[in-house]
């Protein structure tokens, strides 16, 4: 690292006097002098970038990888994201790039990493929306055309308004809900995103809201902060700190067990029994993918990683920091991450065709019922 | 007065000065390649710097942002290819004022002025961040959508004779710009079964084509390749002369600080209203505007610069970053442990403080730099055309290749090129076309909130148009739109010349 | 007297450009519509379609708007020609050597096709000095080589 570092110092000193010079050459066509320069800067050049060498996948990575976030920066992915790159650069040796690209429920992202050589140097890393994109008629993606690294966490749901909002308990803003139906506005990531499967288990309890679909999870909570919305169905770790600051209000959380860390907020289930059974799916199911065609000894070595990046005492922190559900414990391997995302794909796919938001049923993928 | 202590205390700390000098240096270079912009550098400087302390990395990618964003201007001078967006309104008045041999007036105004701007804006960011933020989260999607289409009215008036022609330009580049997967819904929309064209039509690419392409292409159709681009005159520019326009530039760095705080608007919006308010309150320039008046390199310079400091505000407070840039300078947070968002200006006071320091400091080396560099980068221009134009036109091939590793996108910068090259010649300006591409999808995407979101009130139309911001941002636009209508412009000129009788 | 009649709506350059812009308002609106009832089965509000139903309205009118300037122009006897003589050889060369260079340069890699694009359009654009086009032409290459892919890790062809 410090060599590369010093490497383009030295080729930008050189370019510096290069570029200086040249007007000299061009216009006092001092042809001697000039050839010499060239002469000097093709040697310095060639001399900085002489580490470079046919590549193999077992010295991978030889450069820096890129990581895809299919959302905008600021949400939970994005979060979790940036953390995991962080450890990981440590055991990889290697920056890890992260780019942001959000949209249509993060197939644009997720097309991208797909679209780009499958040599490991363009890894995605994504929320549930993969699951539903062929159910929505979003895009032809699925999990299946990725190989899991890892799946890292569950990011809690939880419900929050805003700080002077009418709303002050989860049973407000439910009785509200059924009193005017379609009245009540909810921001959300996107058609098939965690959002908008919760709209529907909503729906399937007759609450029915207004929904607009931002571009991600910050997004969202801009738009309950600058009151467009009256409410969002947000990830714990995205609006910690607009409740520590008060400009929120956590009014619930959608699970079956209250948070660890603010024990008097109520879970939906709480307040309609009949939820229960849905709330147990981890709804925003983060996972480091790569495309299922890059080299399996690539996939080794980030698998490796990663594994020694969830062990790092940072990560830790910041997992019970946000509460954070570690789903890579229960699911350690490559059989048992396929099999969650079967489970969750049938499981959601299912909800949402039921509910009558889906483009195409399940069933034309062999997506199996639940 | 703690605080504005600790801030100073980081100008003699030698080691944070000359991080903010690698930055500040790194930012004039890359800043000034077209196809190079600034976001690049500084994602390129996150996987150098992930390694340092946050301060110092900080130091280094501010004195990039500060210095960057400034010299997307120079090449907007010199050779009429804008190194970014936000520098497309500087080459209006900077390239014609090269042409007649005053690069050096040019350069020297677009230095001064982005140091008022940089320095303002993040005089604002230091002193009243809160406020902002609480003013900009009253933008609505309705908003946001009429602000970039006033942006759009407005070039549409400045850059051509013909109003509807500048308008043309603009509707064609927001056509452009729905090109590809839609944002909201996953859609593609306008491919043609071009699979290419599915990721959508970046901005590096069209910008690059559109401006630096087509101006090759023009001045090899119109001949007389022997001349030099242009002769330098060295006039001495006296500094008095320059800071007549500081009340102006305040003005228009009020603008800037403001669009900049505005998530996803940025520079190319706010130098073209910065340009069109000065078009409105300056009566007399120095030259008629568009031919190389120093009151539009002001007004252009200004403005985007204060947006940097705009920018940081909803980074800081909001964690939701105001452009591509502050995006990544949020990632740098995330790497180094802090969490930007409504706590961190009480949380992290100390870093709040070194990003205001390294802000200030890069404002300093703008000024240094610019002053020093100015000349010598402004001989360019005497290099013969002959000798330019190839040069060029490989720069523009590898700038827009650079962007995201595709050869698809120099094949667009070659369509882009092309099509350029028959506005000009056919007098439609390319500039509102650009601004329309960079701004189309956010335009696109706040539309439809908006309806959504107005479609589940009681009254449709009161709940899209009522509010106060979208009230005045309509009544803006009516009236450059009609004020800009032939018929109505003759008879207001009537008007005035029966007054005056 | 017909002839004379028609001529200028064809020949003003406001007429010709307002009936391009017409025509492709209409192929927009025309392709948002189909494409609407046809593709996506969405209420207007979350249509993408909407946007560019939008965009077509405005050009719509816009080219209306040009129209007039057209005739105004006819009717007031302007004539709005350019003066300046285009150089079509030298023009069209330029850009067919564009088009050579980016269709090579992922074949024969960036340097050699750069030396051989700048060398060419140095001697097109009226260089001589042979020395001085060789030089040329190989240090730029090499600087921009390296200035990108050295220091800005872009991997050029």
């Amino acid at each position: 690292m410090k060599t590369m570092v010093f490497n383009k110092v030295t080729t930008i000193l050189i370019m510096l006097i290069t570029i200086l010079k040249m007007e000299d050459l061009i216009m006092k066509k001092k042809l001697v002098l000039s050839l010499v320069l060239v002469l000097v800067l093709i040697l310095g050049l060639t001399g900085c970038s002489g580490n470079s060498s046919p590549s193999d996948a077992t010295k991978y990575p030889e450069k820096p990888i890129t990581m895809i976030i299919p959302y905008s920066a600021g949400g939970t992915t994005d979060l979790v994201g940036r953390q995991l790159a962080i450890h990981m650069e440590k055991s990889l040796g290697q920056t890890i790039t992260v780019v942001n690209q959000g949209g249509a429920s993060g197939s644009i992202g997720a097309k991208t990493v797909l679209d780009s050589d499958s040599d490991g140097y363009t890894v995605l890393f994504t929320a549930e929306s993969l699951g539903t994109q062929r159910t929505m008629g979003l895009s032809e993606m699925s999990y299946a055309d990725f190989s899991p690294i890892i799946v890292t966490a569950n990011d809690p749901k939880v419900i929050v308004v805003n700080k002077s909002s009418k709303y002050n308990t989860l049973q407000e803003l439910v009785d509200d809900m059924k009193a005017n139906p379609g009245k009540v506005k909810m921001s959300y990531t996107g058609p098939g995103g965690s959002g908008h499967v919760q709209a529907l288990i909503y729906n399937k309890f007759d609450l029915d809201m207004a929904m607009t679909a931002y571009t991600g999870g910050s997004d969202c909570i801009v738009a309950v902060l600058g009151d467009q919305v009256d409410f969002t169905n947000s990830n714990f770790s995205t609006v910690r700190g607009y409740i520590e600051s008060g400009d929120l209000k956590l009014i619930g959380v959608s699970a079956n067990e209250r948070l660890a860390n603010y024990p008097d907020v109520p879970t939906f289930s709480e307040i309609i029994p009949e939820s229960k059974e849905y709330m147990d799916i981890a709804f925003t199911p983060l996972s480091l993918l790569v495309d299922k065609d890059v080299p399996a000894d690539v996939q080794k070595i980030l698998k490796e990683s990663t594994n020694s990046a969830v062990k790092e005492a940072d990560w830790l922190d910041f997992v019970s920091e946000n509460s954070l559900d570690a789903l890579y414990e229960k699911y350690p391997d490559e059989e048992s991450a396929r099999k969650f995302y079967s489970d969750w794909e049938s499981v959601v796919s299912w909800l949402i065709f039921d509910a009558g938001a889906a483009t195409n049923s399940p069933e034309k993928f062999n997506i199996k019922r639940p | 007065m703690s605080e504005f202590i600790n801030v100073f205390s980081y100008f003699l700390d030698f080691r944070y000065v000359f991080y903010v000098l690698i930055g500040a240096v790194a930012g004039l270079f890359v800043g000034a390649i077209p196809g190079l912009s600034v976001t690049m550098a500084t994602a390129l400087l996150v996987s150098i710097t992930y390694l340092w302390s946050t301060t110092d990395a900080m130091a280094t990618i501010m004195g990039v942002y500060v210095v960057g964003v400034f010299s997307g201007a120079i090449s907007s001078i010199l050779i009429n290819i804008p190194g970014a967006p936000s520098s497309v309104v500087t080459a209006l008045d900077g390239y014609p004022l090269a042409r007649q041999g005053e690069a050096y007036k040019a350069l020297k105004y677009a230095t001064v002025y982005s140091f008022v701007g940089s320095m303002f804006g993040l005089i604002v960011l230091w002193v009243i961040a809160r406020p902002i933020t609480s003013l900009a989260l009253k933008f609505t999607p309705m908003d946001y959508f009429l602000l970039a289409f006033f942006g759009l009215t407005t070039v549409g008036s400045l850059t051509t004779n013909n109003f509807s022609k500048g308008l043309i330009s603009a509707m064609i580049g927001l056509f452009v710009s729905t090109i590809g997967i839609d944002s909201v819904m996953g859609t593609p929309r306008l491919t043609f079964g071009i699979y290419d064209l599915q990721a959508g039509i970046n901005t590096v690419p069209a910008l690059i084509g559109l401006f630096g392409l087509s101006e090759v292409l023009v001045n090899i159709s119109d001949g007389n390749l022997e001349a030099e681009v242009s002769k330098l005159t060295k006039t001495v520019v006296k500094m008095k002369d320059i800071l007549k326009h500081l009340i102006y530039s305040l003005y228009y760095s009020i603008i800037g600080t403001f669009v900049g705080a505005l998530p996803g608007a940025g520079g190319p919006v706010a130098s073209f209203l910065a340009y069109n308010t000065a078009k409105k309150i300056i009566k007399n320039p120095s030259k008629p505007f568009g031919d190389g008046a120093v009151e539009g390199i002001v007004a252009s310079e200004s403005s985007n610069n204060a947006c940097i400091g705009g920018a940081l505000i909803p980074m800081l407070t909001l964690a939701v970053p105001g452009d591509a840039v502050t995006a990544i300078i949020l990632s740098v947070f995330y790497v180094h442990g802090l969490r930007p968002g409504p706590m961190f200006l009480k949380q992290s006071p100390e870093m709040f403080q070194a990003i205001i320091a390294a802000g200030l400091i890069a404002c300093v080396f703008l000024l240094l730099l610019g002053l020093l560099i100015a000349p010598k980068i402004g001989k360019i221009i005497t290099v013969p055309k002959r000798i330019l134009l190839p040069i060029v036109t490989v720069l523009c091939v590898v700038g827009s290749f650079a962007g995201n590793n595709r050869m698809f996108d120099v094949i667009l910068m070659f369509v882009f090129g092309i099509v350029g090259y028959f506005m000009r010649k056919r007098g439609y300006s390319v500039a509102p076309m650009t601004l329309a591409i960079v701004l189309g999808g956010m335009m696109d995407s706040n539309f439809r909130r908006a309806i959504s979101l107005a479609s589940s009130e009681s009254n449709f139309i009161s709940a899209l148009f009522g509010r106060p911001i979208t009230i005045v941002l309509i009544m803006l636009i009516i009236v450059t739109l009609f004020s800009n209508i032939p018929a109505v412009r003759n008879i207001i000129s009537k008007d005035k010349n029966n007054t005056l009788n | 007297m017909q002839n004379s009649k028609k001529n200028p709506f064809l020949t003003n350059k406001s007429c010709q450009e307002s009936i391009l812009f017409f025509i492709l308002s209409i192929g927009l609106f025309i392709y948002s519509l189909t494409k609407h009832y046809g593709v996506v089965k969405l209420e207007w509000k979350m249509s993408p379609y909407l946007f560019p139903a939008l965009i077509s309205i405005f050009l719509f009118f816009l080219s209306i708007l040009l129209f007039s300037d057209g005739l105004r122009q006819i009717k007031e006897g302007i004539s709005v020609e350019n003066d300046v003589k285009v150089s079509w050889k030298k023009l069209i060369s330029a850009v067919i050597a564009c088009m050579v260079y980016i269709i090579i340069m992922p074949i024969i890699t960036f340097i050699p096709s750069t030396i051989l694009f700048i060398g060419y359009m140095l001697y097109l654009l009226g260089e001589r000095r042979k020395l001085f086009i060789i030089f040329l032409s190989i240090l730029v290459s090499v600087i921009i080589y390296f200035l990108f892919s050295v220091l800005l890790n872009v991997m050029l062809p």
